[in-house]
This record gives C-alpha cells, structure tokens and sequence, in this order.
C-alpha cells in the first residue's frame, strides 16, 4: 500500500493532479446542480407573484 | 420533413424535457467509466520505462485537456448556429458549456504544471502548447466576462457567439503545436500516424478515461443547459407548468 502511495517517489505531483481533477468535477456537479435550483426557484416565485394578482 | 428534428431542437419545453431523460443516461456511465479508468491507470497500468509512475497525471491530464478543446469547438458550432438561425437554445448550449470548459482547461494547465515540474524541471514554461492553451482559458473568462457585461440577454448571446466562433481558431492551433513547432510538450499521446503509441494496458485505461469524462461532460452541459432555459423562459407559460407541477 505504502508503495502504491509513494508513486516511485512522485506522490507529490501525482496525488495533487487527480485531488485537483476529482474537485473540479465535483464542483461542476455542484454549479450545475444550483444552476438548475436556482431558476426553478426564480420561475417559482413568478408564478406565485402571479397567483398573487 | 427531414428538418423536423433541427426545428425541435429549437422548442425550449422540448430541450429541458429531452434533458431530464437524458441526464442519467449519461451521468451513471460517465461514472462507471471513469472509475474503471481510475482502476486501470492507478493500479493496473505498469510504471512508465522513462517516467516512471509520473506517467500516470496523463490519466486525468489528457483527458482534461480533451474537453478543454471539444467544449470550445462545441460553443463555436452553437454560437455560429445561433448567429445564423437566430436559435436561442443554441445560445443556451453555449452559455452552459462554458464554465465546464474553463474549468477542465483549468485543470489541464495545473496538471500540466504538476507533470513538468519533475519531467521538465519546471512548472511552467513559454511552450507553445502550453501558450496556446493558456490563451485557450482567456478566451473562455473573456467569453463568460463578455456575457456577463451585457444587460441585454440578446445582445450578450450575439457578442458572446461571435467570440466563441472567432476565437475557435485557436483549436487547430492548440492540437497541432507540438507538430507545426519545437515543443518541450509530448508529441500525440494516444494515436500517432494511426497507431497507438502506448501498449494496450496503458491505452484502454485512458480511452475509457476520455469517454468518461466526455460522458461527465455531457451529463454536467444537460443539467446546466435544463438551469439556462428555465432562467431565459421564465416567464413562459410552459415553465410555469413545469414548476408548479
């Protein structure tokens, strides 16, 4: 296990690459995700302003 | 009558619904895949004979810097559409696959500079690939900074297209710099005259690599396209439906 980790010394470029890889794919997840929550809560509000009238 | 397909896709309802079917179909296999890939180029790929285990950033570099091209190409093809056909949806796609594409260009400059350093000696060098890659993450902030300057959604959809068709030029330029000049960059790492330039047990774990994270993309753009429609239409009545449903 131990080896595996180390990466024949070069842990400190190859763990970083994929961590920063792996973020940038959450975080897309999590901007698209709102994105969409986001404008379904802005046409929400719009019908209720229309309800309202 | 063969044009019926090209006319739907300009129906917003239509898109965000074809969207929500969509999305899982995409998003679980993106997610398998790119698993598998993970298996194959961590563990089950053997040590490179000259770069030993640094090798191995290709697995998520290459692939990064896929997207990085393929999302720019595909906001040109939808500027230009837009631009042509006046075709809102289009101008949706565009807007959507943006920040994913700056995000993996991103990615691929850091990865690239996590690779240099101990291949090169160096994180960052005036390289042409590496330039015009850089300057491939300039076009995408000043594509999302062009949009967000713009009141006027119109407006903002036309100046931003005419930048994604204009700066698509630097695609070409981006894939064949190491080939067109002397670069400290590797030459094509997947194909090479039409071979393959790597054994089958480092190739199958980046192709299935590449077609993860171009599912990944796929499965992000449809969620983000579903956000951009609703936020241009609405007010349409169909939306209205949608929600309050």
């Amino acid at each position: 296990m131990m080896r595996f980790l180390d990466m024949g010394g070069y842990y400190p470029w190859v763990w970083p690459s994929f961590a920063v890889t792996l973020a940038v794919m959450g975080l897309n997840v999590y901007w698209a995700r709102r994105l969409l929550a986001q404008a379904r809560r802005t046409a929400l509000r719009r019908l209720q302003m229309q309800e309202e009238k | 009558m063969a044009w019926t397909w090209f006319h739907r896709l300009a129906s917003p309802p239509h898109i965000y619904r074809t969207a929500a079917r969509l999305t899982p179909w995409f998003a679980w296999p993106a997610a398998l895949l790119i698993v598998a890939g993970l298996i194959g180029g961590l563990w089950l790929a053997p040590p490179d004979y000259q770069q030993g285990d640094a090798y191995r950033i290709m697995y998520v570099h290459a692939p990064s810097a896929w997207l990085s091209l393929l999302v720019y190409t595909i906001m040109a093809v939808a500027g230009g559409i837009g631009l042509i056909w006046r075709m809102k949806v289009a101008h949706a796609v565009a807007a959507a696959a943006a920040p994913i594409g700056a995000s993996f260009t991103l990615a691929t400059l850091v990865t690239g500079s996590l690779w240099g350093k101990p291949m090169w000696g160096t994180y960052w060098q005036w390289d042409p690939r590496l330039t015009s890659e850089l300057l491939l993450f300039f076009l995408y902030l000043g594509y999302m900074g062009l949009r967000s300057a713009f009141e006027d959604l119109q407006r903002a959809d036309r100046a931003s297209a005419v930048l994604a068709v204009v700066g698509v030029i630097n695609v070409p330029i981006i894939h064949y710099s190491v080939v067109w000049w002397n670069s400290l960059h590797q030459g094509p790492s997947v194909m090479y005259l039409g071979k393959p330039t790597m054994p089958p047990s480092m190739l199958v774990p980046l192709l299935l690599m590449f077609l993860g994270f171009t599912l990944f993309f796929a499965a992000v753009l449809l969620v983000r396209l579903r956000g951009e429609v609703l936020l241009r239409e609405r007010s349409a009545h169909w939306v209205l439906e949608e929600v309050g449903a």
